[in-house]
């Protein structure tokens, strides 16, 4: 469902929590004459909400410290989100000593930090690439999405013609690591499909531009 | 923040939530200079609301301030911990499972809900985070929940992919030794025994839990029937669909709520 949708869904299901709470006893099913459109989803958290929301206890803690348990949660959580590689990727060399960290980078694109780093190794195919992710590089970068999109495909022409062990055009600033050429190219798509790090919202969006663009 | 407020006319006439997102811009607005001491003491207290917190973390965030963001996610975690764990397990009361591994799935389904809503909060887009904290909450839960179920093949929707994980309390059954008579004679009060955890399952669900396993589809029809009391008709009327159809689906209902108790019922036997 796209972001917009999902608002709607969340006004109107708070409207319903709202005259529950406060003792009105909304009627399900005028919900779901009034918007058909979102009547599944409507449904599904009357459901859930009266399944489990409502025994919850709304009042706000007063604890001065985390529970055992949140603390551990979520310094797992924080290492797992945040602590992702510092180090600062200089995408293209033509980005006008622009450098980005990867999570910069990964937000800006509303990507992850993996798929990003893919796409710095050019492990996705360029023409599976949606002109979409050119255009938001380009504006991260401060390029035209046109330099963008030759760049990539230089490399794919490079590889062709030096073989799979050619040095890659791009680096990470300071390391200047160099990545092995002998790489499985994936698709944009299998790449979404493939992470551990993108978020659902975010998976939902880059299926909807795929499919968009017929990708 | 207008971009939040595109919705329809109708929520836009609700004078409530007008007023409230202006006690909210309002409050926000009169905090002190971001970083201060004052800031800090500020949002300490209990009073700030967890929408006036989001949008300070957000602050936080755009200003790569870490330290600031850290401290800000912990405020508001420190104000909703109890509350996430109550509904951790309560959603755990509802699952056969062992008394060792509850405490392992707490933490599972705690850390899923955590990182969950701090990269809801890291998404600027996401809006009514700053308007309603606590709904947004509760769709967060909702996702979580699900996941849960489907990690634990629990979730009996047609439309979603069964996981292929084997449950937990499926593997841990293996542990357990089969349990035999003294005598030798290998005999099971199994008549008993599975009657009463049949009884143990359909008390610990209530119907909203079993609801919502079921396709969507059939979970209105459900809903409006069993729960709001409405006629085949009437049903049929709301959803714009023949009452022909509703009954069709009040079958599927059945049937799938039988393979879901069956289920639960080897569940707690294993378990």
């Amino acid at each position: 469902m796209a972001r917009e949708q999902d608002e709607v869904l969340l006004r109107i299901t708070a409207r319903y929590v709202a005259e529950f709470q406060a003792g009105q006893q909304p009627r399900l099913s005028n919900y779901l004459a009034r918007y058909p459109q979102y009547a599944s989803a409507i449904a599904d958290f009357v459901a859930y909400y009266h399944a489990f929301e409502v025994s919850v206890p709304a009042g706000m803690d007063t604890d001065t410290s985390l529970t055992d348990i949140s603390r551990e949660v979520l310094r797992r959580v924080q290492a797992r989100i945040w602590q992702q590689p510092a180090q600062r990727v200089n995408l293209l060399p033509f980005a006008n000593g622009r450098t980005l960290t990867l999570v910069e980078l990964a937000d800006s694109l509303n990507l992850s930090v993996d798929i990003v780093i893919q796409l710095e190794q050019r492990m996705i195919e360029p023409a599976t690439i949606p002109y979409e992710l050119y255009r938001r590089l380009a504006a991260a970068l401060g390029q035209p999405v046109d330099i963008v999109q030759s760049y990539f495909r230089e490399d794919d022409q490079a590889r062709q013609e030096t073989g799979s062990h050619a040095k890659p055009h791009l680096w990470v600033a300071e390391e200047q690591a160099y990545y092995p050429g002998v790489v499985k190219r994936q698709s944009f798509r299998q790449a979404l499909k493939a992470s551990r790090l993108i978020a659902a919202e975010q998976a939902t969006d880059w299926q909807a531009i795929l499919r968009h663009e017929k990708l | 923040m207008d971009s939040v407020y595109r919705i329809t006319g109708e929520c836009e006439r609700d004078e409530e939530v007008v007023k409230r997102r202006g006690v909210l811009t309002q409050i926000y607005g009169s905090l002190p200079h971001y970083a201060s001491a004052a800031f800090w003491r500020a949002l300490q207290t209990a009073d700030i609301p967890l929408e006036v917190l989001v949008r300070c973390f957000r602050s936080a965030l755009a200003q790569g301030d870490v330290q600031g963001r850290n401290r800000i996610i912990e405020i508001i975690f420190l104000r909703i911990q109890t509350m996430n764990e109550y509904w951790a397990a309560s959603v755990l009361k509802s699952l056969s499972v062992q008394a060792d591994e509850r405490y392992a799935l707490m933490c599972d389904l705690c850390a899923d809900l955590y990182e969950s809503i701090i990269r809801a909060l890291m998404d600027p887009e996401r809006l009514f985070w700053e308007e309603n904290f606590l709904h947004c909450l509760y769709f967060e839960r909702k996702h979580v929940y699900r996941s849960l179920m489907m990690r634990e093949g629990r979730w009996h929707d047609l439309n979603v992919k069964r996981s292929t994980r084997i449950p937990r309390v499926l593997l841990a059954s293996l542990d357990h030794p089969v349990q035999q008579m003294d005598n030798g004679i290998h005999s099971f009060d199994i008549e008993d025994e599975q009657a009463q955890r049949m009884l143990q399952i359909v008390e610990s669900f209530d119907l909203h839990q079993l609801v919502l396993c079921l396709p969507d589809k059939l979970k209105t029809v459900v809903l409006l029937i069993f729960w709001e009391g409405r006629s085949e008709k009437d049903t049929a009327h709301v959803l714009g669909i023949s009452d022909r159809t509703v009954r069709n689906r009040i079958q599927a209902a059945k049937k799938l709520l039988r393979d879901l108790l069956a289920t639960e019922r080897e569940c707690a036997f294993y378990g």
